[in-house]
């Protein structure tokens, strides 16, 4: 769609307004569109979860699409902020607790899903305008972490939260009046939501918004000087997170029917942290890698050891040593390597026609 | 009127582990310009290794104090050596690279602990001279509490000389200050790191031992008292180890009388005084702007 359409199509101010703060924060047009692959997530990903019998290999992979959605989330600040951020937890736990505690209200479940992404964006807002009042990244990663600490001991010490015993009995309830307690209907809802999200972070990753905050990540002086509020970046990362997170929490409380105050201590942040760092943080598929590895991982580890600490730290310093971008970074590179290769060999054979990369006469 | 002062002397004794794991983290820190989360774990591992020592049999105070400075040292040895490993190979990576790292590390040695000394808690029996409530002048105060803050008091006042009067300390400052100008001018700074690293730790390690009478031995011991020390560093400065002693003594007693005063406040007043400090002056009572403005 060319760009000016939009804009002439809107004529008072406020809409106008409101459109280019639209622009702002989707992707360019000249890009490739981002609809079509996440179409592709949405019905694979339902299609083979829909083919697993085993309950508790399909509630792994349920994990693991959760999971998965929350990396993505944390990605937008440690990735493209480049914050550390240790409060992630409190996002997920909000997201969780909101379904958790209005399930009683006989809201339907896309409702709810909304409802704990506001609030985990909420939440994300007030950490981000606290934990932005320091320029140092060390005081950002602890003031973060203190923010989430407080959270966790009213999530556990407060009566409606459920303390350490936590709330049962959440229901999925129903979207438009489907049950989501058939798995099949299950299968689908998570799957789409995940590919809403998938889709709107592709748009975002793309957007005028995304690239101001990846140059304020690497020089926020230059940035400045160029006229970027470096500071409003970050709180909107943080926004952006905890929606996300938000979202990701309040499925989990779906999915699980159970949440514990567990979940918003600050070793769920750790948690998360490691998926996404593992993963790798250059490329938006790089937390869903991260999210997989450690969901199996942890099963893995679970059924045959009691020491997987050990194999998660071991494996986090390994990453953050030797190729600081992740898994995602070392598979891009493999392939090009690759096909560099492959294309080289091609000449060498004599059998290739043009040299050099053949799009360019 | 007695109550409330039995109340302080409390608070000054549960300061005085937080000033110790506060002061080696802020040490750290302060030398290095890492945050680091495996901090918390030192102080799990002077705990089992003070256990591991005596046994968790009750003996006399000379023998506890000399297995909390074993502990000490030993667990340092560990710090020193996770420092020379895996935090140096960061210096030159990017910030969060470090922060991640310790993270990594956190993980690695909490893993450990569970591999040696398994997954079920431990108890430490109080040494013979430190059980009860001796009343001094009317004021009821529990004799272990005299033993963690005379501990607290002479290591303070060592860690005072230390750094403020002696060339290993000038050495130390001049680093934290200025790594490259003190390289220029001749300091061995990563030998200065290293020791700053060995002290930290064993500081973490001390209060350890000390509180291994006191807490349940478990593996939940680093992840909460790495939040102390983060709080206690917080609070008085990224970096300040006099601000970590005022914190502390603040945090201390605070906590005492909530505890005493408003028990259902108690669980939230130490992130509560965080937060409403941090909201009000970001870089903590003590803190140079270097470490706030980063």
């Amino acid at each position: 769609m060319p760009r000016d359409d939009s804009s002439r199509a809107v004529t008072n101010g406020p809409v106008r307004a409101l459109a280019a703060l639209a622009r702002r924060y989707t992707a360019r047009p000249d890009q490739t569109p981002a609809a079509p692959p996440a179409a592709v997530i949405v019905v694979a990903g339902a299609l083979a979860l829909s083919g697993l019998s085993n309950p508790a290999t399909l509630f792994n992979w349920y994990l693991v699409v959760i999971y998965a959605l929350f990396a993505l989330s944390a990605n937008v600040v440690i990735g493209w902020n480049g914050i550390g951020t240790f409060g992630h937890a409190l996002y997920f736990a909000a997201g969780a607790y909101a379904v958790a505690l209005l399930a009683t209200a006989n809201l339907p479940a896309e409702v709810l899903l909304l409802l704990g992404g506001a609030v985990g964006a909420a939440i994300g807002l007030m950490f981000g305008l606290a934990a932005t009042r320091t320029g140092s990244l060390v005081a950002m990663a602890m003031l973060t972490l203190m923010f989430a600490q407080l959270g966790y001991q009213i999530v556990y010490g407060v009566g409606v939260f459920g303390g350490e015993n936590g709330l049962v009995g959440i229901p999925r309830g129903s979207v438009f009046g489907i049950s989501l307690n058939s798995t099949t209907a299950f299968n689908w809802y998570l799957m789409i939501v995940f590919g809403l999200c998938w889709y709107a972070l592709v748009r975002l990753r793309r957007s005028t918004v995304a690239r101001a905050m990846l140059a304020a990540r690497d020089d926020p002086t230059r940035a400045r000087a160029a006229g970027l509020h470096v500071t409003g970046l970050r709180v909107t990362g943080f926004v952006i997170g905890g929606l996300f997170a938000g979202l990701a929490g309040a499925l989990y409380a779906q999915t699980e029917g159970v949440i514990g105050s567990d979940v918003a201590y600050w070793t769920t942040s750790g948690m998360v942290l490691i998926m996404v760092i593992i993963g790798g943080t250059g490329r938006l598929w790089g937390p869903v890698i991260g999210a997989a590895l450690y969901t199996w991982g942890n099963v893995y580890l679970l059924n045959t050891t009691s020491t997987m600490d050990v194999y998660l730290g071991l494996a986090l310093l390994l990453i953050l040593l030797v190729a600081p971008r992740g898994i995602a970074q070392l598979l891009t590179s493999a392939a090009r390597l690759a096909v560099s290769g492959a294309r080289r060999r091609h000449r060498e054979a004599g059998t290739g026609t043009r040299k050099g990369n053949p799009r360019r006469w | 009127m007695n109550h409330f002062i039995s109340t302080l002397v409390a608070g000054f004794a549960e300061a005085m582990p937080f000033f110790l794991v506060g002061s080696g983290l802020a040490l750290t820190l302060g030398v290095m310009d890492i945050l680091n989360f495996a901090h918390g774990v030192y102080f799990m591992i002077g705990a089992y290794v003070l256990h591991a020592l005596l046994g968790g049999a009750a003996v006399n105070l000379v023998f506890f104090l000399l297995a909390c400075v074993g502990a000490g040292l030993a667990t340092a040895v560990i710090g020193a050596v996770s420092e020379r490993t895996v935090l140096r190979l960061t210096y030159r990576k990017e910030p969060l690279i470090g922060i991640l790292a310790t993270y990594g590390l956190f993980l690695l040695l909490q893993g450990l602990v569970i591999v040696v000394w398994g997954a079920a808690p431990f108890s430490q029996n109080q040494s013979f001279a430190t059980r009860g409530i001796v009343t001094i002048a009317g004021v009821n105060v529990a004799r272990s509490d005299i033993l963690n803050a005379g501990v607290g008091l002479v290591v303070g006042a060592a860690l005072y000389v230390l750094i403020r009067h002696s060339p290993f300390g000038t050495k130390v400052r001049a680093v934290a200050e200025d790594r490259e100008m003190a390289s220029a001018l001749g300091v061995a700074t990563e030998r200065v790191s290293m020791a700053a690293f060995f002290i930290g730790t064993s500081l973490a390690a001390l209060a350890g031992g000390l509180l291994a009478p006191q807490v349940s031995i478990d593996q939940t011991l680093g992840a909460s008292w790495v939040l102390y020390a983060f709080i206690v560093v917080v609070v008085g400065g990224l970096g300040s180890i006099g601000g970590s002693f005022v914190a502390a003594v603040i945090l201390g007693e605070t906590d005492s009388i909530c505890v005493s005063y408003l028990p259902s406040v108690e669980p939230y007043i130490l992130y509560i005084v965080v937060v409403v400090l941090l909201l009000v002056r970001p870089r903590g009572l003590m803190g140079s702007l270097r470490h706030a403005e980063g």
